[in-house]
């Protein structure tokens, strides 16, 4: 179990990084509602992670697969929202 | 629950020997079928009751008890019926004769390697404390008169005396453990003993019924729970869930009498009891550890209804726990997965009530009475307990985060949402019974 809590915090760490460092390459300032949604969706990423992760180790798959097919699309979902508000800044920024 | 090898029910006879099996097999629903207790508002009742049957006024208690609650005879609980009422043992003798035990034994959850584990599991139990379900009160581990050291040692107050008392309940094995003040209403107002004959006659045992009179005056009540294995449960009903239920109650044994001989050690009389001599849930919940489910079991927010709950009668003064909820009864009354899951249909799919369907139910307390007579009768069928209403629960999970969240969230008010949480639990494919995968799975 304190494997499957190593490995998420890994994956959160490195989603963190390479959002924050995608933003600084693009030099441009995002939405609140923007930031909102990568926050949800990251949260979102990662307890679908641990849900499945956790429900493989103790032995319930069919927990695992449809927490994976029922949270990962809520993610997924989020994440288009999310793609959509951060290109309409990009959008925005490179009129500007 | 207890077990039974299938081969140990003569269904045409209830002898002596036949009984105590039998006793043995089903004494363990006592706390199901006699548990009382629940959330609900209070009545005017409780307070008149007070200061004729308790020590600590009613209003601790999230229950609804109203006047028509008396203490109970244990004749009335069903395995002792088996004793005297000749309509009820026919019944169950007709159902045991119609179960084909031969081809039971060949399916997954009865094989030899099962049935192995299931003695092995209550071997403990039959060795050191098989008094507590047979008839034999006050003997064993639970027995009420053991040696108690002539020092006492003094504590700074009855707080600290909990603390150090529930420390130790812990590391002698204890789940889960809690403190709540002697109650009389929860000891039965008369045991039944079986009488000592060196021959083994025809037809049921004889017995007597006595008033109990404990060798001192208890003061509080050490609440015990052990959990149950999650995997031989989810194998219910079979062998298989028998031995979980068997290891249980070996630890409850083991448990509940290193709890009393430390309490004995530091100069206090003090006793293990089972499930006799006293009802165990209502203590349980008074001590703050879960709350009453629609099956009529204790509801732990640790281990859902996967426990065993055995208690400790002591003279010292300990501080008692605060009973708490955390959303069982709302949760309870949209669910109902429990009463699907039941082969017996003994658990109620209705509103809860004040009295329930048979003489074994003691009326005057609001909650879902729970039929142990049809439950009795599938044991016999089944040829072993069952567990069905523990393992359909959503609250019998691993101790693990994401259940933790979800239990937490069955606290939020609102019908829709537990249903959706009932229905999503179902999705998810917990709480199947019947399931001859997890016999498989068991032994992976
Ligand atoms: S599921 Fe029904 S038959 Fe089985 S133990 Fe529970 S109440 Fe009894
Ligand atoms: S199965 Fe559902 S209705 Fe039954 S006790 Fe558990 S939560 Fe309550």
């Amino acid at each position: 179990m304190e494997l499957i809590w190593f490995l998420i915090g890994i994956v959160g760490m490195g989603g963190l990084w390479g959002i924050s460092s995608w933003i600084k390459n693009k030099q441009t300032k995002l939405s609140w509602l923007s930031w909102v949604g990568i926050f949800l969706t990251m949260v979102m990423g990662l307890f679908t992670l641990a849900w499945c992760l956790s429900s493989i180790w103790e032995k319930e798959y069919q927990a695992a697969g449809v927490g994976l097919l029922l949270f990962g699309t809520l993610s997924l979902v989020g994440m288009g929202f999310t793609r959509k508000s951060v290109h309409r800044n990009l959008h925005k920024a490179k009129k500007k | 629950m207890k077990n039974r090898q299938p081969d140990e029910i003569k269904p045409n006879r209830l002898s002596r020997r036949n009984f105590i099996k039998i006793g043995a097999a089903t004494g363990a629903s006592a706390s199901v079928l006699g548990a009382a207790a629940l959330e609900g508002e209070k009545d005017d009742a409780l307070t008149e009751m007070a200061g004729q049957a308790t020590l600590r006024p009613w209003e601790d208690l999230p229950f609804q008890i109203t006047e028509k609650c008396r203490r109970m005879e244990q004749k009335y609980t069903g395995f002792c019926r088996e004793l005297w009422d000749q309509e009820f043992v026919e019944r169950i003798m007709l159902v045991g004769k119609k179960v084909d035990r031969v081809s039971l034994q060949k399916t997954d959850g009865w094989t030899a390697l099962d049935r192995a584990l299931n003695a092995a599991g209550w071997a403990l139990d039959h060795k050191f404390a098989s008094g507590s379900e047979n008839g034999q009160p006050h003997s064993q581990a639970y027995a009420w008169d053991e040696q108690v050291r002539r020092q006492k040692v003094e504590f700074s107050d009855a707080q600290d005396a909990a603390r150090k008392v529930k420390k130790a309940a812990r590391f002698l094995g204890a789940s889960l453990v809690g403190i709540a003040d002697y109650d009389p209403l929860w000891t039965y107002a008369t045991l039944v003993k079986i009488r000592d004959e060196e021959e083994e006659s025809e037809g049921p045992p004889a017995f007597d019924t006595f008033v109990p009179e404990f060798p001192f005056e208890p003061r509080s009540v050490v609440a015990i729970a052990v959990e149950m294995d999650y995997e031989g449960i989810a194998t219910s009903p079979s062998s298989l869930e028998g031995a979980a239920t068997g290891l249980g109650y070996s630890h409850m044994a083991s448990v509940g009498y290193s709890v009393a001989t430390f309490l004995r050690e530091l100069g206090y009389r003090s006793f293990a009891l089972g499930n006799d001599v006293a009802l165990s849930v209502p203590y349980a919940i008074a001590a703050g550890m879960g709350e009453l489910g629609r099956h009529g079991l204790l509801i732990t927010p640790e281990y859902g209804p996967r426990v065993r709950l055995a208690k400790v009668f002591t003279e010292l003064e300990l501080t008692p726990d605060k009973p708490r909820t955390f959303g069982v009864w709302e949760f309870c009354k949209s669910c109902k997965r429990c009463a699907e899951s039941c082969p017996s249909q003994a658990i109620s799919f209705d509103e809860p009530t004040l009295e329930g369907p048979t003489i074994s139910n003691n009326p005057g307390v609001r909650k879902w009475y729970i039929d142990p007579e049809k439950c009795l009768e599938f044991w016999i069928e089944n040829g072993s307990d069952c567990s069905n209403c523990i393992t359909a629960c959503p609250y019998n999970k691993l101790d693990l985060w994401h259940h933790q969240l979800a239990s937490t969230a069955t606290g939020l008010p609102g019908s829709p949402l537990h249903s959706l949480m009932a229905r999503l639990d179902k999705l998810f494919g917990f709480g199947n019974t019947h399931d001859i995968r997890a016999n498989t799975a068991f032994w992976k």
